[in-house]
């Protein structure tokens, strides 16, 4: 809440975080439904539960498992198996969808047809042209409309965009993007006949795999720091380790050209984990490491390994010092350990910020700016990259789908 | 130059001075030195391993091992004195390392001895083409028993030298302790140095290779590292990068030719981290 209260100045879209923000909305309640209590739905019902502008009146799965999961939390909600039940509840200001990507259009449109708010799980749909469909009616409905990207409520993400974007590392060069595991990404099916409805991120009919559950927050990054969208995609994608009957890519890779030149790559293989995650944003001047949180300089100031012997003496200390080891270069990429991006460590990924957000916006009825689109281009780019990999083609972007 | 002065604590007046050279960065921390006397001698230090780093640095144009890399055989390069008594020195201790020590290693040919050297005329002339000769394993420890050299002409008992964390050399002792103790980074113990020097060679920070063996032309990729103890700068940077590049039962043979020179291996075992970690 203080992270986004210092930068709240610089980026609209974080005033609903803000204690002054908070304020304009006490004492008013968000009646919310939460359509897909699964995991990630789960997830998000834990943090309403933190905001108190928050109540979570109705919850709907067709799984009735997640449902009684979701209730153990909220016993106080109405229950629904069909989504179109619970937004006939007049009862219910907004909505919070978290389910299979297939279903996030149609949920998504007949929400605004019956008059609610909408927090839709990213990515935004299974196709550019329903993302393009979900926003105009989004906006042309008056509703908020949101879509889970938080990284734009991430304080150290947006704290070294926002330097980025001012030039203070220079000039943009590359964009990394990677995701690295090591597990079949399955989920435990109770009985067989309930595998696709389960294991729905596996199946080309419900999901498009890597990119739209993985790359759509990473591909942010490119568009956010250079301030444009790429202009072409390239890549190939295989299923290379998990051969289990799955329908979608095991690994990818991609690469997102900006008109400048510049490169995005996004990579992910679920059959090693040893890289991890990473997204990386290399400037002339600097590099810096969104998933760690530091920032390394291209030419490092001098390190010390002796400084310290001064203060020592002046003490009166004796002890040994711990700097010999191999030639240090100045060349090295490991000499420089680099500084945190946030003075004090943040805990979060901006997660509950955006439901704050969600929340304040809902009640004051404003939009914030960007959110929207921001998370229509991430969405857009990740399905895009994924028609490149299944076409084994170089993809323009789409003018049509430019807002 | 960074220069950082304390007599916070009196009789043990504290000097820090710190400059880029060679590719690192070099730093010493005088005691009992006069402030005045302290930024004179600073300064001193400065222009002598840059001196030296303009005459042995290959990258520079203008300096003689850059000159005698581009002359090509047959062609007597004149150098001067101590250009020629490290070359000198450079040959006999490539002998005396059954050829781990090797400042022609980066060439593209192979044959040795990579230069001639006539006293007479004070000249070099190199052996064939494609010689490439590379101060990168010897140039720190050399520059710091020249540092030594002139610290002790300038009267001071007690200092610490350090030149890129691996090349270490020790004058008198710490003036709260009997030594100046010094430990490796990554383990190993501690090494009490007391007019004495230490230098390591081994994977570089980042765990990239850059010592090349100059018997088989690889780059040596032993996880480990070798730390050597003794009196000149000079020849413990020479000792850790030979010992480092020759294989495990050469060493002993190697060190042995050298009088009050001792080695340490630091092993990282690669099979130990297997069985814990796989």
């Amino acid at each position: 809440m203080g992270a986004a209260g210092l930068l709240a100045s610089s980026v609209p879209w974080l005033k609903g975080c803000t204690p002054a923000g908070q304020e304009e909305i006490s004492g008013e309640k968000v009646r919310i439904g939460i359509i897909g209590p699964g995991s990630r739905g789960r997830f998000h019902i834990d943090n309403l539960l933190k905001i108190p502008q928050a109540e979570i009146v109705a919850l709907c799965d067709n799984y009735k498992a997640n449902l009684d999961k979701a209730s153990a939390k909220v016993p106080s909600a109405r229950r629904y198996d069909d989504y179109r039940k619970l937004l006939e509840d007049k009862e219910v200001d907004a909505v919070v969808i978290a389910t299979p990507l297939n279903l996030h259009y149609r949920m998504t449109v007949d929400a605004f047809s019956a008059g609610k708010n909408v927090f839709c799980e990213k990515a935004m749909a299974y196709t550019m042209e329903e993302c393009l469909d979900m926003y105009r009616k989004g906006r042309a409905s008056g509703k908020i409309f949101f879509v889970g990207q938080q990284r734009l409520f991430d304080p150290k993400y947006i704290m070294i965009m926002d330097s980025v974007r001012k030039g203070e590392f220079g000039p943009v060069v590359n964009v990394r993007n990677y995701w690295f595991r090591n597990n079949d990404w399955r989920r435990s099916v109770p009985s067989p006949d309930l595998e696709r409805h389960i294991n729905w991120r596996l199946y080309r009919e419900y999901s498009r795999g890597l990119m739209t559950e993985l790359a759509c927050h990473q591909l942010q990054n490119g568009t956010w720091a250079l301030g444009m969208l790429p202009q072409q995609v390239m890549g190939t994608g295989s299923i290379i380790y998990w051969k289990d009957g799955r329908e979608v890519f095991d690994s990818v890779s991609t690469i997102y050209t900006f008109p400048n030149g510049v490169n995005m790559t996004f990579e992910s293989v679920i059959s090693n984990k040893h890289f991890g995650m990473g997204e990386q944003i290399l400037c002339k001047d600097a590099t810096i490491d969104l998933a760690s949180g530091r920032l390394y300089a291209e030419n490092p100031k001098p390190r010390s390994g002796i400084r310290q012997l001064v203060g020592e003496i002046e003490q009166g200390i004796f002890s040994s010092s711990a700097f010999a080891g191999t030639s240090w270069n100045a060349e090295s990429a490991s000499a420089d350990s680099g500084i945190s991006i946030m003075p004090e460590a943040v805990e979060g990924d901006g997660s509950l910020e955006m439901m704050q957000a969600f929340c304040h916006s809902v009640l004051t009825g404003e939009q914030p700016p960007h959110v929207l689109e921001e998370a229509y281009y991430g969405s857009v780019l990740c399905l895009l990259g994924d028609e490149a990999l299944l076409q084994k083609k170089i993809l323009e972007f789409p003018e049509e789908f430019r807002l | 130059m960074e220069f950082v002065y304390s007599n916070g604590n009196g009789g043990a007046e504290a000097a820090f001075a710190s400059f880029g050279a060679m590719h690192t960065v070099f730093e010493m921390v005088l005691v009992r030195v006069g402030e005045p006397r302290a930024r004179s001698i600073a300064e001193k230090v400065r222009l002598l391993v840059t001196g030296i780093e303009k005459k042995i640095s290959r990258h520079d144009p203008d300096s003689p091992f850059a000159r005698l890399c581009s002359s090509g055989p047959g062609s007597p390069v004149e150098v001067d004195d101590e250009v020629f008594s490290v070359l000198q020195f450079c040959e006999t201790f490539r002998k005396s390392t059954a050829g781990y020590f090797d400042i022609a290693v980066l060439s593209g040919n192979s044959v040795r001895p990579a230069y001639s050297l006539s006293p007479e005329t004070k000249s070099v002339t190199l052996s064939g083409e494609d010689i490439l000769l590379d101060a990168g394993g010897f140039g720190k420890g050399y520059a710091l028993d020249r540092v030594r050299q002139l610290l002790v002409e300038e009267d001071v008992k007690d200092a610490l030298l350090n030149f890129g964390d691996s090349s270490v050399t020790a004058l008198g002792s710490h003036p709260f302790g009997d030594c100046w103790a010094v430990d490796v980074k990554t383990g190993g113990g501690t090494f009490r140095l007391k007019d004495s020097s230490l230098s390591v060679s081994g994977l570089r920070p980042d765990g990239t290779a850059h010592i090349m063996d100059p018997v088989d032309g690889s780059l040596v990729g032993f996880p480990g590292l070798v730390a050597v103890q003794g009196r000149s700068a000079f020849v413990c940077e020479v000792l850790s990068t030979s010992l480092y590049a020759a294989p495990e039962r050469m060493r002993p043979a190697i060190i042995s030719a050298f009088d009050g020179y001792s080695y340490k291996l630091i092993k990282q075992d690669m099979k130990q981290w297997i069985g814990e970690n796989l």
